[in-house]
């Protein structure tokens, strides 16, 4: 049985102009240990989803479908057993990481705040527990770190004391929602080299939303592209990036600027942008922006299927699904 | 070559302090930076952040006073100028900035914001005309005149950055520095921005100089690239020897730090640890705290910008012990 399970999850929320759908129905799996990509653009509802797993949702959003946790059902806990679940259970590394931490708090007091309000143990123990847990995320010289403020950390350390704070409580789970993209290249590597090694330590699943391939490749096995509030292919991260089936996919791929793309001729793009929530196209939301778009695309929403390497919804996949 | 853009030994410096620390210290953002640029050519710029590129750029705008070494736009050095004339050359150069909502005003029509600098430097404009300026800029950057009546939150951050493309166009200038156009796009949308500029640049024989972290990103648009660490150039030369063979280890770090899609590829973590205080730079070589190849030399002395081949220079004891390139350190 996988340790979280995701099974039709819809996400909308209410605005003045009616109730815009940002999640449609999305399937997600985590094993122990295991580590998923959960990849797509801004607006695809890959944050969105993940934050109505937890109860995070803003006031007027609306969660439907099942979400599982170690065999329990999450979706609609009381305030309390939610608040239990999230940090002990499950472990959230927000996209403004830094951010999240708290301005006027030193570190120490923060990391040992994370892990005393979900298990019983005396200050002493919990610094001392603050103190290894920064030494893990490799921060140096972490007994001064301990006293310092979050302005007094630089964007890099801010990070690794954020990924501390959340594992504090020794989560099972973590979720990382961009933990990379306001970093610099040098740093991101550090980071998913850090993420790599912590999974081996502590064997935790891992869910690491990104819109970034390159960031995908280097830490996860399997990994889930989402578009305008569907997963459009899913699979083994190897056969996605080798051979991937949608359109998207592979263009988002074809996108990513690499250090051996020819020079001289124009960086490949896919052509406009993505559809906004609330004006999503009847038929294959990425129609709009696929060269192998035909009629059957725009009218009927494709179901994801199986593909080679996982599942892949598209009327017209690439070679490497089977035909 | 009709150099549209000269630095020359480029310096900055911050006062810094205050609060319960009342002494002031003077932090240095960059320090001797120079390079020639002509129409049409692009200087790409990279660096981790707070390595002074954002700075550098700035100052080649008369953003922020020079504490050393001058600019020269079209021939004309910025220091040396009256302030009218030095809001004619301003008119010369402009600048797009990284965070494309966040540099629109969100309660400005696009077109207002867009009509803004022709309201300051052409003031006598019909209002008719000015309409006419904006609609034309708006198709160049792939909009539609009719956007000109919408607010910056109706816009995804790929078209607020057309928008502030189209700003710094409108005053058809020679020059504009990008400050990390792309950063904060999407990547199926970075490389439309990328090939607007790369087109635009073109059409309008624009001058541009393109401040990155990320090397791959920065490869598409330069024709010579500037390697910064700590404000100070650690490299600089034609794009391909900087691709192809960069003589300074940071260099080497920068490219191999550049995430990679290839499954099954091991992720490179090529430069631990984290830039200095710039209050407090190391002795020596900037870099030598970090750097895989430092020796006692490197941690004494300061290397010179040594010209290592025509148009490429490099300021690293070392580099002859690698002239093909600083070779990849596997451990």
């Amino acid at each position: 049985m996988a340790l979280f399970e995701v099974r039709d999850l819809a996400v909308s929320f209410a605005t003045p102009a009616g109730e815009v759908d940002a999640v449609a129905g999305i399937d997600l799996e985590v094993a122990e240990g295991e580590c998923l990509a959960l990849v797509g653009e801004s607006g695809s509802g890959k944050s969105q989803a993940l934050l109505a797993c937890l109860g995070l949702l803003a006031a007027n959003g609306r969660a439907r479908g099942e979400v599982r946790f170690d065999g329990r059902s999450v979706l609609g806990l009381p305030e309390r057993e939610l608040g239990r679940l999230r940090g002990a259970g499950i472990g959230y590394v927000f996209q403004d990481a830094p951010g999240s931490l708290t301005p006027h708090l030193r570190i120490g007091d923060q990391l040992s705040e994370a892990l005393r309000c979900h298990h019983d143990v005396d200050d002493a123990t919990a610094r001392a527990e603050a103190r290894r847990m920064l030494e893990r995320v490799q921060v140096p010289d972490a007994a001064a770190r301990l006293r310092q403020y979050p302005h007094e950390l630089s964007g890099g350390t801010r990070q690794r004391a954020a990924i501390a704070a959340a594992l504090m409580p020794r989560p099972r789970l973590l979720i990382a929602d961009e933990p990379t993209t306001a970093l610099d290249v040098t740093v991101q590597a550090q980071v998913i080299a850090l993420f790599r090694e912590l999974r081996r330590e502590l064997g935790m699943a891992l869910v690491v939303v990104t819109h970034d391939l390159g960031v995908v490749a280097g830490l996860a096995e399997r990994v889930a592209v989402m578009y305008s509030g569907r997963i459009v292919e899913e699979g083994a991260t190897t056969g996605v990036l080798s051979r991937p089936a949608h359109p998207y996919t592979s263009g988002l791929l074809a996108a990513l600027p690499r250090l051996d793309d020819p020079t001289g001729v124009p960086m490949r793009t896919i052509p406009g942008t993505p559809p906004a929530p609330g004006e999503r196209p009847r038929g294959c939301a990425f129609a709009p922006r696929c060269d192998r778009v035909h009629d059957r695309c725009r009218n009927e929403v494709p179901a994801l299927a199986a593909a080679a390497h996982g599942r892949v919804a598209c009327h017209r996949p690439l070679a490497g699904a089977p035909a | 070559m009709n150099a549209v853009l000269q630095a020359a030994n480029v310096g900055v410096r911050f006062r810094v302090g205050g609060g319960t620390w009342p002494r002031q210290r003077l932090l240095t953002a960059v320090e001797g930076v120079g390079f020639t640029l002509g129409r049409g050519e692009t200087l790409g710029v990279v660096g981790e952040s707070g390595c002074g590129k954002s700075t550098l750029g700035r100052a080649l705008l008369g953003l922020v006073p020079l504490a050393a070494g001058t600019v020269s736009v079209d021939g004309h050095r910025l220091d040396r100028q009256s302030d009218a004339r030095l809001r004619d050359l301003r008119r010369h150069a402009q600048m797009v900035f990284q965070d494309p909502q966040g540099s629109l005003d969100p309660r400005m029509t696009v077109g207002q914001s867009v009509a803004e600098p022709l309201e300051i430097f052409e003031p006598r404009m019909s209002r008719n005309e000015r309409r006419a300026r904006v609609a034309g800029v708006l198709s160049q950057v792939g909009l539609a005149p009719a956007h000109a009546d919408r607010y910056p939150h109706e816009f995804s951050g790929g078209q607020c950055q057309r928008v502030g493309i189209a700003r710094a166009i409108i005053l058809k200038p020679s020059i504009i520095v990008c400050d990390e156009p792309v950063s904060a796009l999407d990547v199926s949308v970075q490389g439309q921005v990328v090939n607007l500029l790369a087109g635009l640049q073109g059409e309008l024989g624009l001058a541009l100089v393109f401040i990155s972290h990320n090397l791959a990103v920065v490869r598409h648009l330069s024709t010579r690239v500037l390697v910064m660490y700590l404000g100070r150039p650690m490299e600089q030369g034609g794009r391909d020897d900087i691709y192809g063979r960069p003589l300074h280890p940071y260099t080497r770090a920068l490219l191999d730090a550049v995430p990679s899609p290839e499954p099954g590829r091991p992720a490179r973590v090529p430069l631990a640890g984290e830039l200095p205080s710039p209050l407090a730079p190391p002795q020596g070589c900037v870099f030598s705290t970090r750097c895989a190849w430092a020796n006692d030399l490197c941690r004494r002395a300061r290397p010179a910008l040594d010209e290592a081949r025509p148009g490429h220079q490099v300021a690293c004891h070392r580099w002859r012990e690698w002239p093909g390139g600083v070779p990849r350190r596997e451990d």
